[in-house]
């Protein structure tokens, strides 16, 4: 193994130049996680490519060296898709951040991977924008983003990345270079695009990829609301959504969240309110008018503490990034915490939301929530601290009675994030045998010898060709490179 | 190789705040230039983790890259305390690493000429002489750049002063005019007083005229920040210990260089392990404020005239990001009639200057001093208003290089000319 | 050819599948039977099997915005159990009478609304198919919002039935508008009009439907807008197409204007070839003149720069030609006449077509799923 690493690192080398080649353990062990530091795995090597043509040709030199290998974007995923193969190569795109073409005529962008989200809204502004936006959007990468099927708050609306990608440059786990979709959409043949996108890395890494970006409404209008509790909030979120109205996102923070917040930016929210109801609605001035109003009455009808109306664009700005923030500045008011990205079909909010407030004093820990309220995606956050004992044991299963219970409301384990390492284990809970089979063969028709990012995604390890049976260790399990769960 | 000794190692618990989010990458001059996860924030925490294991000279080298420009400190949404580890990181690695020997005489010279009034005044002569042969136009020469970049640094920075204002000392005492609102001392500095002695007298003016006595004493020679900011931790702690000796007895000490003041609000954490100090050190630090602080607290006196011109602003890192202070000097610019202030793109993104960086890492000081030069150039603005020396050296240096030398002037500067 | 008893229930078609796969034997899944005609030519021994069993709405969730539907749920049946709690499935193919909304998933179909709302691939939510071993497997589920696992509901779409049977889809709804009004615009001149077309492309307007239409040397641009009081967007866009040198008008009674884009996309008669082009906004003159050029006409999707271009009398070299012509656009040929021998798909990538293969010898192991139909000979 060790030789064979030694030769693959000289051939990276020979490809990427030295200097862009990281073997030191000090410098490899920063790129040991992504944005789940509960999953930190030492690379073997680091290599960061300039060029397509040096991913491809080091995709090639590992698939020679028949070593297995992980894309890395900006490290900012929240699934473990990121984390290293122990020993493993670490191929990171945050060199290839050119945006090629902008083409506003036919609301198109071609951009390499490592292109942040936020840049390609900012290259086409202020006309046009690129509508997924996910909350870490100033850091995370087009390729990440592409990876996970990325969504964010206006997605309720808008729709995810996959809606937005056209086409794209593959490279296949052998190294080998092909083309899918365009700039036009509805290319012949098998919607492999549409399987790539929120494939996790695992069936090859694109390196030149074709967005499509539309004009910015004409007219948005934002508020934040403050309600004494979650179900009253959600009321109102139950009644913007029977009122036929479709806002650009609906966001919700409960009082936990919201003190991590405004620890953050100094908003100025109240630390004692319940819930935080963000609404933002945007289209034709006339349409957004009316439809505003009615959604400020209705939260003033279901009793809402306040009601605050971003009068310009800074006090919206000041509103998304307070929301924006959440997550990230959970580390204000916990040691640590399993950040979740549970679906639930939105109907279920209230019961589902008070099944967690019950698990949760069951288990002695507090569980923050935020969460994109529109489409019934929940963030619980498991607050801990790992300093006392068996304090993240407790964590880790609440989490999981956590995802249960939303699977169980018909919802989905994981609605952005993905599924990486981090969700591997409840994939069963949701996909049968049959169902892993075929996405299984999905896989081994992109990566035959499961190269790229192994261990992630199927919660067991298999062999292509293989029939489905009693469980059979799996060679880069033997090799220590993959677990089982 | 070692770890980290037991004086104020990097804590593990400021290094477990963080949460590996990735918010500080986009803001951090050194990611945006190379994209390598050791040269962020993030990175450089977990290094600095690492150092407790052993310091490597790869975890020297991705440290010593890092600006100390605070960026990631107002981007972080955990509140992460990098500044503090940042500190204790450099100050461990200059006592436990043994740089090799040419580095380690080019610190020790820059830290024996910058911090000392005396020094800096005794090289103006050599300065202007130089530049009156023309040594300055050959080190801007690109092979001179490239063969000997510290040299040809040290000389395209060097501020062309005229040599009688640099020998000029300032009085150390001012009247305020009309009913006294109170007294201020004024923190000469040491590259402030020698090579800008203007900023410090239009700043002295303006408090007088405000109604402030001001005391601006000729010690301390230096508040310390540069070897602070460096790691050189004796040096830093004696000038701290001086500065704080000779100006506690103000109630307002008032700086006008972003380092020096960023510097003086630390002391109470540079002493902290110092019973006899700490507590004197932190009340000495709450009174310090940077002098566009100060006059945005109190209301304006004196009346403003027209100054009619086109200014970007340039929010120098150890004000905005190290201090938190970016509305008051821009407050304070648009209270001045017929001032039109623009804001250069990048407003986060460190100059290059960064204390000694400059003179330490010319060539990545050289891309952001290039890359803020156009951000500046591009607003249209016919000069830059700059609240640190550092940066106007930077500034200056990169636009005459790019053919369009824009002028700097300090906010106090522009206040200067609008209070008659 | 021959066609099986109808399965009754998934398990039942599973089965039959499973039995053809082991036999050899191919088959060819039938709904409505409405584009039977599109793709290569299949085998001629093919078993058709029979999808119309499976025709139960299992779920409508409508506070969800969502459904389940069996694959054989004739799509206009499942658009009238929606409406009555003032919802829509946002796809409007053109249906000459009992497409089945598998039909409609295998060869994403899709009619105006595709330029607001996406095609098949943009609102279904999770799909459950049936291979030619015997597995039945879903993926998805039946939120919208989902990121878990593989995405096969894509990989079936457009598929022709090829990798297996779709048996049974989820999907995501949207509220039906109550009103409705379209802004046209008229132009003899085909640079004129896809300059109007770019300037409202670009302006922030909510259109529900964006199209053209050209015939005879002249053209219009159609612009949709529903909602509560459509009329405001509907003359911002007149104003627009009117600045742009267009002759216009509002029509508010515009359910036979979109009706009939729907039917031209199935051309106007069976002598004919229907060409599908999957090009630019900006390249839309360009394909105008080709179209001419060509004795033809066209409808199409202007904002999304696709196309349906109809040639009546239509050869192998008109087509290869008009291929040229456009490259690198696709051009697909759906419905011609038997008779015309032309490849319908057009060149493929062999890269592309390699992966394409084992993907297709992945899922359908047993080479019985319409063979022969699809690009590149799969």
């Amino acid at each position: 193994m060790d030789g064979r690493l030694n030769d693959l690192t000289s051939r990276l080398a020979e490809i990427a130049g030295t200097a862009h080649v990281i073997t030191h353990e000090h410098q490899l062990a920063t790129y040991a996680s992504d944005g789940l530091l509960q999953y930190a795995v030492q690379p073997g090597v680091v290599v960061l490519p300039g060029s397509a043509g040096e991913v491809a040709a080091a995709v090639r030199a590992c698939h020679e060296a028949e070593l297995p290998w992980v894309a890395r974007g900006a490290g900012s995923g929240l699934s473990g898709g990121a984390t290293p193969v122990e020993g493993g190569v670490l191929i990171g795109l945050s060199r290839l951040r050119r945006i090629l073409e902008v083409d506003l005529d036919n609301g198109r962008v071609l951009v390499e991977p490592g292109v942040t989200n936020i840049a390609v809204s900012q290259a086409v502004g202020p006309t046009h924008f690129y509508p997924p936006d996910p909350s870490s959007q100033i850091v995370c990468t087009i390729g990440g983003n592409v990876a996970e099927n990325s969504g964010g708050a206006h997605c309720f609306k808008y729709g995810f990345t996959t809606n937005y990608v056209t086409g794209l440059d593959l490279v296949l786990p052998d190294g080998s270079e092909l083309t899918l979709g365009g700039p036009e959409v509805d290319h012949p043949g098998y919607d492999l695009l549409g399987a790539f996108v929120g494939s996790e890395g695992t069936l090859g890494v694109a390196t030149r990829i074709w967005l499509r970006v539309v004009p910015k409404p004409e007219a948005v209008r934002t508020l934040v609301a403050f309600f004494g509790s979650t179900v009253q909030a959600g009321e109102v979120v139950s009644e913007i959504v029977s009122a036929g109205i479709v806002p650009g996102a609906i966001e919700m923070m409960d009082n936990l969240s919201i003190r991590a917040a405004e620890g953050a930016t100094g908003a100025g929210y109240p630390l004692d309110a319940g819930a935080a109801l963000v609404v933002e609605l945007d289209g034709s001035e006339a349409e957004c008018e009316t439809r505003f109003d009615q959604v400020v009455s209705m939260c003033e009808g279901a009793g809402a503490d306040s009601v605050r109306v971003a009068r310009d664009e800074t006090e919206r700005e000041l509103i998304w990034r307070t929301r924006k923030a959440a997550f990230a500045a959970m580390g204000r008011i916990a040691p640590n915490y399993y950040v979740q990205d549970s679906v639930i079909p939105r109907t279920r909010l209230a019961e589902v939301l008070a099944r967690i407030d019950e698990l949760a004093s069951e288990h002695d820990l507090r569980v923050a929530n935020v969460f994109h309220a529109g489409d019934g995606n929940l963030h619980p956050l498991v607050c801990y601290d790992g300093a006392n004992p068996g304090e993240a044991e407790r964590a880790e299963e609440l989490a999981g009675l956590i995802v249960k219970t939303c699977v169980d409301a018909g919802g989905s384990i994981t609605g952005e994030h993905g599924v990486g390492v981090d969700k591997k284990r409840y994939m069963p809970d949701m996909f049968n045998e049959s169902d892993l089979s075929a996405f299984q063969r999905l896989r081994c028709a992109f990566d035959p010898e499961q190269r790229a990012n192994p261990g992630k995604v199927m919660p067991t390890p298999r062999l292509c060709g293989e029939v489905p049976g009693p469980y059979r260790e799996h060679p880069l399990e033997q090799a220590g490179l993959a677990e089982r769960f | 190789m070692s770890g980290y000794d037991d004086i104020r190692a990097p804590q593990l618990e400021l290094i477990d705040d963080c949460v590996h989010c990735g918010f500080c990458l986009p803001t951090c001059p050194t990611y945006t230039l190379w994209g390598e996860e050791m040269d962020s924030p993030r990175g450089r925490i977990v290094l600095m983790k690492e150092g407790h294991e052993a310091i490597s000279p790869p975890l020297v080298e991705h440290i010593d890259r890092c600006l100390g420009c605070m960026a990631c400190v107002t981007a972080c949404p955990s509140g992460v305390q990098y500044d503090k580890l940042l500190e204790d990181a450099r100050a461990q690695i200059e006592r436990n690493f043994e740089r090799p020997p040419a580095e380690r005489a080019h610190r020790r010279l820059v830290f024996e000429l910058m911090t000392r009034p005396g020094r800096l005044r005794a090289s103006a002569p050599g300065l202007a002489a130089a530049r009156a042969l023309g040594l300055d136009r050959i080190a801007r020469r690109p092979r001179v750049r490239s063969r000997l970049p510290k040299l040809a640094t040290l000389m395209a920075l060097a501020p062309d002063t005229p040599l009688r204002r640099s020998l000029e000392r300032l009085p150390e005492h001012f009247e305020a005019r009309g009913e006294p609102r109170g007294t201020v001392a004024l923190l000469q500095g040491c590259v402030q007083r020698v090579f800008f002695g203007d900023v410090n007298e239009a700043t002295a003016r303006v408090l007088a005229a405000e109604g402030f006595e001001v005391h601006a004493p000729r010690r301390p020679r230096c508040c310390g920040a540069l070897p602070l900011h460096a790691g050189a931790d004796p040096e830093a702690r004696a000038l701290a210990k001086s500065t704080i000796e000779e100006l506690e007895g103000y109630e307002t000490v008032i700086v006008n260089a972003a380092g020096c003041g960023s510097a003086m609000k630390d002391y109470g954490h540079v002493l902290r392990d110092e019973p006899d100090w700490a507590e004197r050190a932190q009340a000495f630090s709450d009174k310090v404020r940077d002098v566009t602080e100060f006059l945005a607290e109190v209301e304006p006196r004196a009346t403003r005239s027209p100054v009619a011109m086109k200014i970007a602003y340039h929010d120098a890192c150890h004000l905005a990001h190290a201090q938190g202070v970016r509305t008051q000097p821009r407050e304070l610019l648009r209270g001045i009639p017929e001032l039109e202030l623009v804001e250069p793109a990048e407003w986060e993104l460190c100059c290059g200057s960064a204390g000694i960086y400059n003179l330490v890492k010319p060539e990545p000081a050289a891309e952001l001093g290039e890359r803020k030069a156009r951000n500046l150039l591009d607003t249209g603005a016919e000069a830059v208003a700059a609240a640190n020396p550092g940066c106007a050296l930077q500034i200056t240096a990169h636009t005459e290089r790019l053919g369009r030398r824009l002028p700097v002037l300090h906010p106090m500067e522009l206040l200067a000319r609008s209070i008659v | 050819m021959a066609v099986s008893g109808a399965p009754a229930t998934r398990e039942e078609l599973a089965q039959a599948l499973r039995s053809a796969g082991a036999a050899g034997q191919p088959v060819r899944f039938s709904g409505g039977a409405t584009k039977h005609q599109w793709g290569a030519a299949g085998a001629e021994d093919a078993l058709e099997l029979p999808t119309g069993g499976l025709d139960r709405i299992l779920e409508h969730n409508a506070g969800d915005l969502t459904a389940v539907l069996e694959a054989g749920v004739p799509l206009a049946r499942a658009q009238e159990a929606f409406a009555e709690e003032g919802q829509m499935l946002a796809i409007d193919p053109p249906d000459l009478g009992g497409a089945t909304i598998g039909g409609v998933v295998a060869t994403a179909d899709s009619g105006p609304l595709r330029g607001r709302y996406g095609g098949v691939r943009d609102l279904v939510v999770g799909v459950r198919v049936a291979l030619s071993d015997g597995t039945l497997a879903k993926s998805g589920g039946k939120v919208i919002k989902n990121v878990a696992g593989y995405d096969l509901a894509k990989l079936f779409a457009g598929s022709l039935g090829t990798l297996g049977a779709i048996v049974e889809v989820s999907v995501r709804l949207h509220p039906l508008q109550p009103h409705s009004a379209t802004a046209i615009g008229h132009a003899g001149d085909a640079d004129e009009l896809g300059r109007a077309l770019i300037s409202v492309a670009r302006a922030p307007l909510e259109h529900s439907g964006f199209d053209v239409c050209w015939a005879d040397g002249a053209g219009s641009l159609l612009i949709r807008f529903a909602g509560a009081a459509p009329r405001p967007q509907a003359e911002l866009a007149e104003r627009l197409l009117r600045e742009a040198g267009l002759g216009t008008e509002i029509e508010e009674d515009d359910e036979e204007l979109w009706a009939r884009q729907r039917a031209r996309q199935r051309g106007e008669g069976s002598d004919g070839a229907v060409l599908r082009v999957s090009s630019l906004p900006t390249r839309l003159p360009a394909l105008i003149r080709a179209t001419e050029d060509a004795g033809g006409s066209l409808v199409g999707r202007a904002v999304l720069g696709l196309s349906w271009v109809w040639l009546p009398e239509p050869s192998r070299e008109q087509i290869e030609s008009l291929r040229r012509m456009l490259s690198p656009a696709p051009c697909v040929v759906l419905d011609r006449p038997q008779a015309l021998e032309v490849d319908p798909w057009g060149p493929v990538d062999p890269a592309l077509l390699a992966l394409m293969r084992r993907v297709k010898e992945h899922f359908d192991p047993a080479g019985v799923c319409s063979p022969g139909v699809f690009a590149g000979g799969l």
